[in-house]
């Protein structure tokens, strides 16, 4: 179960609790040069063990009654910790001898050290295959714009077209999660799941990898209606008080939704266009660039391809993520607050606001029950009128 | 009869999409494997090592030799799924294979050599000719008193050490190991001849006999059978494997029959290209001396002389890893289970 935290701001719904939040140190994969780990002393070591211990402890308590509650991570021992900067020592002492591999292409770094905007170049996008278009016969003339040649039958995406364009979404994601915005990563074809998951991850964002259920946005109400939603702060923390407004509020809505492959998702395109939501997606000569708010044209069929796209926006809404929170711990809010919601009425007293919630709740609960009781035949009174009936039937 | 092993083609001819894909480089190919870097390299190149090598020897036993060692590595592993392997997996993956015993030896002889003249003592030479050459520091005192309470006296140990090179008749290296962490650590002197090498993972290779001139009938005729040769890998038998832990232990690196867990700190190359440009051959008989007592080989002064420029600063750094410096730390097995793959 992938969890993952989503605030509220102005109008989204919280669809599963908070993640922890990995100690950057451990999960990231840039090496740490033969100096620093060996330099690392035992009291920093149990300075690592300890912080990670600490985050274990602070969970997130479950959202509802109905979601599980996961399952606590075992607390890193400081031996684990030992352990792990011996194997970074070993490998930086007898690993890199005998030769100097030269640099090359692990398919893993894609999704473990996606590459930012600034890292894209024609030549890893030409590395990556996104020039490779589809049988010239299977064209859409509205991409001709984007196509630089043939060859043996098939359309050249021209990469300067993929770069700018790109570079033009990775602005926009970055924009969006700047100012706040939820965005939606979606890729429902095989082996784009690890890759949606990662930029989700990334811009703090939701992600899909399965099949879009239609009508999640013109019929949200229905199908994510018991999504629950909260409210949090300029600094992401949940605030409290709020429990009887959202009650009544609507479902969220993605503010911008990054689509890996438009060709299958047609109906979540239209849906987004149907509510103004605008759109990216990654167009191949063969798909309609009309079905997207900013089309990328790449070859949507190579998986480096969409990893590389993927992994780029990913890291655009990382880098706006940053911008917002920097500029909140200035004090600075970079969204206007949602102008519907009312600050509660005594902050102090939740107990006394649960206490008014749960009355409320058991008041309707009453009702609904007399309602339903109000509807059955009620024997006491018309059994004399049964017998009478019978009587005058003899 | 010497049997003949079957000339080894290159992999890249097997495979047109790889020629294809060259089109875009009309020049050399991308080279996977480079000449590693020492330090103060430029300096060794043009002065040699002061007291060691030439900077002849140096031409002879690093720059050529090593570069030879990478451009056939490269050329073998070319185009196939291990080209950017490093040679430390390379040698191990290929330590139980007899049939690609040529990658064996080049990558193992690769991560000797390289280990060997990083172990030599280096520092920029003096500005004027007459200035002295720079000698290296003395050990660190922790490693002296622990190599003293180990072996009696580091003069002990520096016998021992050299005798062992030098009763070595043929080409190989002599290392210093560590094979336990803790309170109960132990230091071993152990030779590996020709390309043999001293890591866990490919202790497979005890190396009775040149595999480079053996193919499958004639190791079969040492006493492996066919299907033993063909078998060759990592154990599959899950027979009684069950439960949760056992997935996770039949994917570890298991230990070779008679292989110990060590850590290599320090070795000394006995091939003969290494010392025989500087040190020729020696040996000679003085005429004056009554008893034909044979001076000393030119490889007892290359040794010697070895002793005397070891850079004991690398060999602590080796050793003092956070865990092993601690008395009674528990990180032994998992620690040294680097080596095995």
């Amino acid at each position: 179960m992938i969890l993952r935290h989503v605030a509220l701001r102005h109008a989204r719904r919280t669809l599963t609790p908070q993640s922890l939040r990995p100690l950057k140190r451990f999960v990231s994969s840039e090496v740490e040069s033969a100096d620093a780990s060996v330099q690392n002393s035992l009291d920093e070591v149990q300075a690592i063990a300890a912080h990670i211990n600490s985050l274990t402890a602070a969970q997130a308590p479950p959202i509802d009654n109905l979601t599980p509650s996961p399952a606590q991570p075992a607390a890193v021992s400081a031996e684990a910790a030992e352990s792990y900067l011996l194997f970074k020592h070993r490998e930086s002492q007898f690993g890199a001898v005998g030769s100097v591999v030269a640099p090359h292409y692990q398919p893993h770094t894609l999704l473990s050290n996606p590459p930012s905007p600034s890292d894209v170049t024609l030549e890893l996008l030409l590395a990556s295959e996104a020039h490779q278009g589809h049988a010239t016969a299977l064209w859409n003339p509205a991409n001709a714009r984007y196509i630089h040649g043939i060859r043996q039958g098939t359309h050249i995406i021209a990469l300067d077209q993929t770069a700018a364009h790109l570079r033009r979404a990775a602005k926009i994601v970055t924009e969006v999660a700047r100012r706040g915005g939820l965005i939606l990563f979606v890729g429902t074809r095989a082996g784009q799941d690890r890759c949606v998951v990662k930029a989700a991850q990334l811009a703090q964002g939701c992600h899909l990898f399965e099949r879009w259920i239609p009508g999640s946005i013109t019929n949200g109400q229905q199908i994510l209606g018991k999504c629950r939603t909260k409210v949090v702060n300029e600094k992401d923390e949940e605030v409290p008080g709020f429990e009887d407004q959202l009650y009544d509020r609507s479902v969220l809505k993605p503010d911008l939704v990054v689509c890996l492959n438009p060709m299958e998702n047609y109906v979540l395109l239209r849906e987004c266009g149907d509510h103004s939501i605008p759109t990216i997606g990654v167009i191949d000569t063969d798909a309609d660039p009309t079905w997207v708010t900013y089309p990328i044209p790449a070859n949507d069929d190579s998986l480096r391809c969409i990893q590389v796209i993927g992994g780029v926006l990913g890291r655009a809404g990382e880098q706006g993520q940053k911008l917002r929170q920097q500029a909140a711990a200035r004090g600075i809010v970079t969204y206007p607050p949602a102008s519907d919601l009312k600050p509660p009425a005594h902050t102090s007293s939740v107990a006394s606001q649960l206490e008014q919630t749960i009355e409320k709740r058991r008041q309707e609960a009453a009702l609904i029950d007399r309602t339903m009781s109000a509807e059955e035949p009620q024997e006491v009174e018309n059994k004399d009128d049964l017998e009478d009936s019978r009587d005058e039937e003899r | 009869m010497i049997i003949q092993p079957t000339l080894r083609l290159p992999r890249h001819l097997f495979r047109s999409a790889d020629r294809a894909a060259r089109c875009f480089s009309q020049s050399a190919p991308a080279r996977a494997h480079k000449m590693p870097e020492l330090n103060h390299d430029k300096d060794m190149r043009r002065d040699g090592i002061r007291g060691l090598y030439s900077p002849d020897g140096i031409a002879i036993a690093w720059v050529e030799y090593h570069g030879m060692l990478l451009n056939k590595l490269n050329f073998m592993t070319a185009g196939g799924e291990e080209e950017n392997w490093e040679p430390k997996k390379l040698l191990i993956h290929y330590a139980r294979d007899p049939t690609n015993a040529a990658i064996f030896n080049l990558a193992s002889m690769a991560w000797n050599n390289h280990f060997f003249f990083k172990g030599i003592f280096r520092a920029p030479s003096p500005k004027k000719k007459d200035d002295p050459p720079p000698t290296p520091p003395p050990m660190p005192t922790t490693l002296a008193t622990t190599l003293a309470s180990e072996f009696g006296s580091i003069q002990t140990l520096r016998d021992e050490f050299l005798a062992t090179a030098n009763s070595m008749f043929g080409p190989g290296f002599v290392w210093l190991v560590k094979t336990k962490t803790g309170y109960n650590s132990s230091f071993r002197i152990l030779p590996t001849y020709m390309a043999g090498s001293p890591l866990a993972g490919a202790h497979y290779r005890r190396q009775p006999v040149d595999m480079n001139t053996q193919n499958g009938d004639s190791a079969a005729s040492l006493g492996l059978s066919r299907a033993e040769l063909g078998k060759m890998g990592v154990p599959t038998n899950s027979v009684g494997a069950f439960g949760a832990q056992s997935a996770s232990y039949a994917k570890q690196p298991k230990l070779a029959y008679g292989g110990v867990d060590v850590t290599p700190l320090l070795c000394v190359s006995t091939w003969e290209h290494s010392w025989l440009r500087d040190w020729r051959v020696g040996g000679v008989v003085d005429p004056n001396d009554p008893d034909g007592v044979v001076g000393p080989t030119g490889k007892e002064n290359f040794l010697a002389a070895w002793w005397d420029r070891i850079d004991w600063k690398v060999v602590y750094d080796l050793m003092q890893d956070s865990a092993t410096s601690r008395q009674g730390s528990t990180n032994n097995d998992r620690a040294f289970a680097f080596n095995r793959s």
